[in-house]
């Protein structure tokens, strides 16, 4: 029975983790409850790497054009229709749902890496088409974007944003916590460890590379409409590769193969920008690069599965079985 | 036309300038082990990569049952009823053994009872929650081939299965090899170790350098002048 809850085990303390979140940070240093948010965000864009990348063993470099087609989708409808946020961030996750399938049917008819150039390339180019766009707002963005309303409240503060995504990534966690202890999630691992062994086992693997691909891109989406209607404006740098890059780190730190993998991740990431942003001279970008770079070593140097492989790595150092 | 269980017709492979397989045609009805030898280079695991689909064939096809392989992606090679094992063990270290026999295609529609009845008969029972880097080598190599069993196939290539086991546990396979062709499956055994093979198989082919050699029941085969000069070595088959 026990055996059977450990998957579980982690959610009490996540849930613990959140509600504690705003009693903590607005009382220590480097932490705001805008960290909060944007820590929230970041882990629900990474929560779907963990199908893709964590199982499927699939490296996409292009996540940020998803949180751009949520942030947008979210964007123009609000601005343009007046339709409420709810809606934008629906329509986005279809929208995206929809561009990851077509894109995913293409690239994974191929064995092989082509999901990262793919990917990398679809990313660039949607940056460069909402950059020149007159609808997009080109380089200017798109402002003006309503809040999302609550049971009638307006969600301008952090604070009742905050807890509205964290609602929405404790949602998206066990989504995909079903999802990669399932039958889906068997064969996406089985797919991961060995291709070719998987297809000699019958396994479709380009239908689920695809479905992965999918799951990914709605996640990101639903980040970049939450990210839309936080900062109420939108404009071309959301969809930087940078954004994208950030992702992965978080899950790379975080751990790809849990579900954990991404708050933690987020969290660590966040936390270690926000430290040598204070510390270090020149600009925010240069401090981020810097942040990436030193957490990813040190965690593929020390926890090659990532701080949520750390419980799993201590037990099997203290003689138990994994 | 009608077609044998298996049938392949003028199997081509190149790669580059070197030709892999060479215009192999044979077929075969039903049942039975079916022994694959040849020197290293023969074409062997080439000739299981293209039933398989790892490989595409330059000419010709294979054909079971009316299906031809040759042009599916390798996933339907499988539900068609043909898998494999490799040479260089491919297990899904992520996953425990038991899932190794739930994830293959059908396989968990036919069930948690089958898929350990499977683990028994491989001499894996009690072993489901463990994991391949747990196992010692031969009970990875047999995990292997009750995951192809899992599918349920009418056929199975077995790349190499008795190569770095002791004799020992190579008799255990080679009983249940003849267990699973009592049952009505087809094998087609590609080994090194050409006596076992030659004691198994009901029938024999021997590649060399791409071309089928000799095709015939063990004794016939062994006997012929052609394959003692080109790999039996002359004298000490």
């Amino acid at each position: 029975m026990i055996a059977r809850l450990r998957p579980y085990a982690g959610y009490p303390a996540f849930a613990a983790g959140l509600m504690l979140v705003p009693a903590v940070f607005t009382r220590v240093p480097f932490y705001t409850m805008s960290t909060a948010v944007l820590m929230v965000l970041l882990a629900i864009g990474a929560l779907g790497l963990v199908p893709l990348t964590g199982l499927a063993r699939q490296v996409s470099i292009g996540q940020a054009a998803f949180y751009g087609i949520g942030g947008y989708t979210s964007a123009l409808l609000s601005t343009r229709l007046g339709l409420g946020p709810w809606w934008g961030l629906l329509a986005g996750a279809a929208l995206a749902a929809a561009v990851a399938w077509a894109l995913g049917t293409v690239i994974f008819r191929a064995q092989g890496h082509y999901l990262s150039l793919a990917t990398l390339a679809f990313g660039l180019a949607l940056a460069a088409v909402v950059n020149e766009l007159p609808a997009t707002g080109r380089n200017a963005g798109i402002s003006g974007l309503p809040p999302f309303h609550f049971f009638g409240a307006r969600l301008t503060d952090d604070l009742p944003l905050y807890w509205l995504y964290a609602g929405l990534l404790v949602a998206g966690t066990v989504a995909v916590h079903l999802l990669v202890r399932s039958q889906l999630g068997s064969a996406l691992t089985a797919a991961g460890d060995s291709p070719v062994a998987a297809a000699a086992a019958g396994i479709d693997i380009a239908a689920l590379r695809r479905t992965a691909f999918v799951v990914s891109a709605v996640l990101a989406s639903i980040a970049g409409s939450g990210y839309a209607h936080w900062f109420r404006y939108v404009d071309p740098s959301m969809l930087g590769l940078l954004n994208s890059v950030q992702l992965l780190i978080i899950i790379t730190v975080g751990g790809r193969e849990s579900v954990w993998g991404a708050p933690l991740g987020a969290f660590t990431v966040v936390t270690l920008t926000e430290v040598v942003r204070g510390r270090l001279p020149g600009s925010g970008a240069g401090a981020e690069l810097t942040a990436y770079g030193i957490v990813l070593v040190l965690s593929l140097l020390l926890l090659p599965r990532g701080l949520a492989g750390l419980p799993a790595a201590l037990r099997r150092r203290g003689g138990g079985t994994r | 036309m009608t077609y044998a269980e298996l049938e392949i017709q003028n199997l081509t492979v190149r790669f580059g300038g070197v030709t892999a397989i060479d215009g192999v045609s044979l077929r075969h009805d039903t049942g039975g082990v079916v022994g694959l030898i040849g020197a290293n280079g023969a074409g062997k695991t080439t000739f299981v990569n293209v039933l398989s689909g790892v490989v595409r064939p330059t000419r010709g096809r294979a054909v079971l049952d009316g299906n031809e392989l040759t042009v599916l992606p390798a996933h339907r090679i499988a539900r068609a009823g043909l898998t494999r094992t490799f040479q260089n063990l491919r297990l899904f270290g992520s996953l425990p053994v038991l899932e190794h026999l739930l994830t293959p295609y059908g396989a968990r529609r036919r069930g948690r009872k089958r898929a350990l009845a499977l683990l028994a008969d491989v001499g894996l029972a009690g072993a489901e929650d463990r994991y391949p880097g747990e196992l010692s080598y031969g009970e990875q190599r047999r995990l292997e081939l009750a995951r192809a069993l899992a599918l349920d196939p009418r056929v199975i290539l077995l790349d190499e299965p008795l190569a770095g086991l002791p004799a020992s546990e190579g008799d255990e396979l080679l009983d249940l090899f003849a267990r699973l062709r009592d049952d009505g499956t087809t094998l087609l055994l590609v080994e090194h170790d050409v006596p076992s093979v030659l004691r198994i198989s009901d029938r024999v082919l021997v590649l060399d350098r791409g071309r089928l050699l000799a095709d015939g029941p063990p004794a016939a085969v062994a006997a012929d002048p052609e394959v003692r000069r080109a790999y039996l070595g002359d004298g000490d088959a």
